[in-house]
């Protein structure tokens, strides 16, 4: 299987909102096209600070959704693994919970296949946080200011 | 009807750290901790995860031309110089006194 990068994400919604949020975020990813969920896992980070893992169709509330985007019929979900429960798990205050999506960016894979095809090379790709982002758009908008 | 199977999740990971000191754009943080975060983050991790730093180039440095086309020099080394050639029979005595002078004189 040749899989594009990946796009880890964490969405977090507050307490009755994890369904609605969850159905808004595949909704949003599935409709843009160049993109595929690939993985998504349910992780919780309990009062004691213990994490704990849950597919969506174990979920009473996410199992419709779950059904809806047919993610247990894909040939990638298993790739979210246990040590990334744990990171995730990490930063979620406790009794919280977030749900995983792995997204693979279907563009990126299709333009290194076109760019190989030609003979070319892609050379590298990297994920630019939108921190960092944000930061070069603000410091490039002082200097324009001062120049 | 949708078919339920067990996922086994022992797999590689795929995080690898990417999460932790700042790599990843983390929710719901103040912008403070978030510069800390960014001031802490590990390199090696970055490294690894291929993250690139954009690196603003430095402010066009100012020209500040020399006073002088020559390089300034030392009377004294200069004086040394000619006593050198002087030793090694390069230059004789009168050829010396010449040039000191001029030296002096300059």
């Amino acid at each position: 299987m040749s899989l594009g990068p990946l796009e880890f994400v964490v969405l977090a919604f507050p307490g009755e909102g994890l369904a609605t949020g969850v159905q808004t975020a595949l909704e949003r990813v599935t409709k843009a096209g160049d993109l595929r969920v690939v993985d998504a896992l349910v992780v919780t980070k309990h009062g004691d600070g213990a994490a704990s893992a849950a597919e969506l169709a174990d979920v009473d509330e996410l199992r419709a959704v779950q059904a809806a985007y047919q993610l247990s019929d894909l040939d990638t979900v298993g790739l979210i693994a246990t040590d990334d429960v744990d990171e995730v798990a990490a930063l979620l205050k406790p009794g919280t919970t977030a749900m995983a999506i792995l997204v693979e960016h279907v563009w990126a894979r299709q333009l290194a296949d076109s760019v190989a095809a030609a003979g070319g090379e892609l050379v590298a790709s990297a994920h630019i946080p939108r921190a960092h982002a944000d930061e070069a758009v603000r410091t490039r908008a002082s200097q324009d200011a001062t120049a | 009807m949708f078919r339920r199977r067990m996922v086994m999740r022992r797999g590689a990971p795929l995080l690898r750290g990417a999460l932790v000191g700042g790599a990843a754009y983390m929710m719901g943080r103040g912008a403070a901790q978030r510069a800390q975060h960014e001031t802490d983050q590990d390199e090696a991790i970055a490294a690894a995860q291929q993250q690139q730093i954009y690196v603003p180039a430095p402010p066009p440095q100012q020209y500040v031309p020399s006073d002088a086309g020559a390089p300034p020099r030392d009377m004294s080394t200069q004086l040394g110089q000619l006593a050198q050639l002087r030793q090694q029979g390069l230059l004789t005595d009168a050829e010396f006194e010449t040039a000191k002078a001029r030296l002096l004189a300059s």
